[in-house]
């Protein structure tokens, strides 16, 4: 299948579809629905594809939600549709018309730059790994000097090693990658104290394989997930809007710094209630309903953490438009859990398997079927309980389960949970 | 495609490969304004840095890696600050203009930003890449578990961000 990006007939989108070429001609704007309409016998990914269209909809009695019983079949025709609908809507996309001039020119310039930068990135390598250990070791934080050197030198393999690193396979190259990033680093130096917010592609482990130069600069290890730990999570008063914002919380249990990589999953869980509810989670951007979470620039994908350092990941619920679907019109965060700082026993302790299979077979979303609690919840069997609705809001470092931290949110049920990444706790 | 005769590596997957991994940065990314950018940057990158490469499959993924690296904003803010691209983008022509804009419009494109970043990434790259969930796995850094997880955690957010949108 990996000719469908490689495959130089871009134009040919429905060809690797298999069968389902009816791929509608020209009219973009208007096919999404047109071409599930045609294809797919399933009301799920009908309604996926239509949602372009002016087909109306009603929330609460969505097939979609209904009918998943035998989840593998509806399932195959909606990753159709996603595959469909992901190709026409870049089909338009054209290179610009000197983009190939300006690659032309652009990589032997490159080439020469990293020739000429070389020499300083060795001299900087030798730098880090001579002057930063006499600085650490002079006594800035006495006895965790093993640990404060990797922090501060990871800042420059980050830069190594991202953006080409992928697999580690490619011994020969290291030399050049050094060299070429090493010249951003000497320009970047200012913005970035604290190690890099660049991802690494492959987690921690990945990184050591193969590339040579990483035996010079050692980095602050992923965390593991023995490692994080004193989760907790902290609500506030619904506002007049039923939004309520809160944060998880996750501390650097261990002896030694290590670093976060991922932003890890916020999952939410919706118990009790009469109706079936949708919680969508989504990254929290700029413009959405929850202003209150700040800057998301803030996040960033990797955090060193030094021992008993915390971060955070903040939400917020807000509630669907008059809070449709629950009993209560808005949430009361839950009065023992939610007005202070609390640590979950359920969740942080380890038994917090609950919240993390609801989170990662994302039935918090609705509509997969594929988790049973989920299944009861939708039925309108009150039988988890209390029979008030609530949602219960997780979250799980990206290093796995059990879930970290988890806050209940009463009297909640249809609604958004926005999310922010990783933010280091002030 | 060239025919194997005098095409240089850089043309030769610059026909292969450059538009199809456009459609990917316009998927990945937040702003349409840098996907040129981004696509640019990653053939620079993978060309200057390894011109032995041959195997196109390999210089495929290793594209498909930068982009999905580049895309990540932290990423591309820097960058693009740097202006390590030797000169700005010449200015789209009118055809171009129009296709941009047309995915800012783009129901699908306005959900898919709505998704959180690595569910957004994982369902790009299986679905629109065509990766199977192993490719995926290692191109994100990811274990095959949490692809899965993304992925239909992922296909849910959608289904219900673009049922709210209709």
């Amino acid at each position: 299948m990996n000719e469908g990006l490689g495959n130089p007939g871009e134009g040919r989108h429905g060809d690797d579809t298999s069968g389902s070429g009816t791929s509608p001609e020209g009219t973009h704007s208007t096919h999404p629905g047109s071409t599930s309409d045609g294809t797919s016998p399933n009301p799920s990914a009908d309604g996926m594809s239509a949602a372009g269209g002016d087909e109306p909809r009603t929330p609460g009695g969505h097939p979609a939600s209904g009918t998943h019983p035998a989840p593998d079949e509806p399932l195959a025709a909606e990753e159709e549709a996603i595959r469909r609908l992901l190709r026409d809507s870049v089909r338009d996309l054209e290179p610009s018309e000197d983009s190939l001039d300006h690659l032309r020119r652009a990589v032997p310039a490159r080439k020469t730059h990293r020739r000429q930068a070389l020499v300083g990135a060795v001299a900087a390598a030798l730098v880090a790994v001579v002057g930063v250990p006499t600085l650490l070791y002079g006594g800035v934080v006495p006895g965790i000097g093993d640990d404060k050197h990797p922090l501060t030198a990871s800042s420059s393999q980050g830069q190594t090693h991202g953006p080409d690193g992928g697999t580690g396979e490619h011994d020969g190259e290291s030399g050049d990658k050094t060299g070429k990033d090493g010249k951003g680093e000497g320009k970047d130096k200012d913005g970035k104290g604290k190690g890099s917010a660049e991802p690494s592609p492959s987690g921690g482990p990945g990184n050591g394989s193969a590339d040579p130069s990483e035996t010079l600069t050692a980095s602050a290890p992923t965390c593991g997930r023995d490692q994080l730990g004193e989760g907790s999570a902290q609500t506030g008063e619904p506002d007049g809007q039923g939004k309520v914002y809160g944060s998880f919380r996750v501390t650097n249990t261990s002896g030694d710094a290590c670093t976060v990589e991922g932003e890890g999953m916020v999952g939410a869980n919706v118990q009790g209630g009469s109706e079936r509810a949708r919680v969508a989670i989504m990254d929290h951007t700029p413009g959405d309903p929850a202003p209150g979470l700040g800057d998301p620039a803030a996040a960033s994908d990797e955090l060193v953490l030094r021992p008993g350092a915390s971060y955070l990941v903040k939400f917020a619920w807000v509630p669907k438009d008059g809070g449709s679907g629950c009993s209560s019109d808005s949430p009361s965060p839950k009065n023992s859990q939610a007005n202070n700082e609390v640590s979950n026993p359920d969740t942080a302790g380890g038994t917090g398997g609950d919240d993390s299979a609801g989170g990662d077979s994302g039935g918090g979303a609705g509509g997969t079927g594929t988790t049973p609690g989920e299944g009861s919840a939708g039925t309108g069997d009150p039988g988890n309980g209390s029979g008030e609705p609530s949602v219960v809001v997780s979250h799980t470092p990206e290093v796995g389960s059990p879930a970290a931290a988890g806050t209940k949110l009463d009297g909640a049920c249809g609604g958004t949970v926005y999310r922010t990444g990783v933010l280091p706790a002030s | 495609m060239a025919a194997g005769t005098t095409v240089d590596h850089l043309t030769e997957t610059y026909r292969a490969h450059y538009k199809s991994l456009l459609g990917l940065a316009a998927l990945l990314l937040d702003d349409t304004a840098s996907c040129e950018d981004v696509v640019q940057e990653a053939f620079i990158r993978v060309h200057s840095a390894r011109k032995r490469v041959r195997d196109p499959e390999k210089t495929l993924a290793y594209l498909r890696q930068t982009v999905v690296n580049l895309s990540r904003s932290a990423l591309r803010r820097r960058i693009l600050g740097l202006k390590l691209l030797s000169k700005p983008m010449p200015d789209m022509a009118s055809a171009e203009e129009g296709a941009y804009e047309q995915l800012e419009r783009d129901e699908l494109i306005k959900s898919m930003r709505g998704l959180q970043r690595r569910q957004r990434e994982v369902l790009v790259l299986r679905y629109f890449a065509d990766m199977t969930e192993a490719q995926v796995a290692e191109t994100l850094g990811l274990s095959l578990g949490s692809v899965k997880a993304y992925g239909s955690r992922g296909i849910a957010a959608l289904r219900t961000a673009m049922e709210a949108a209709s």
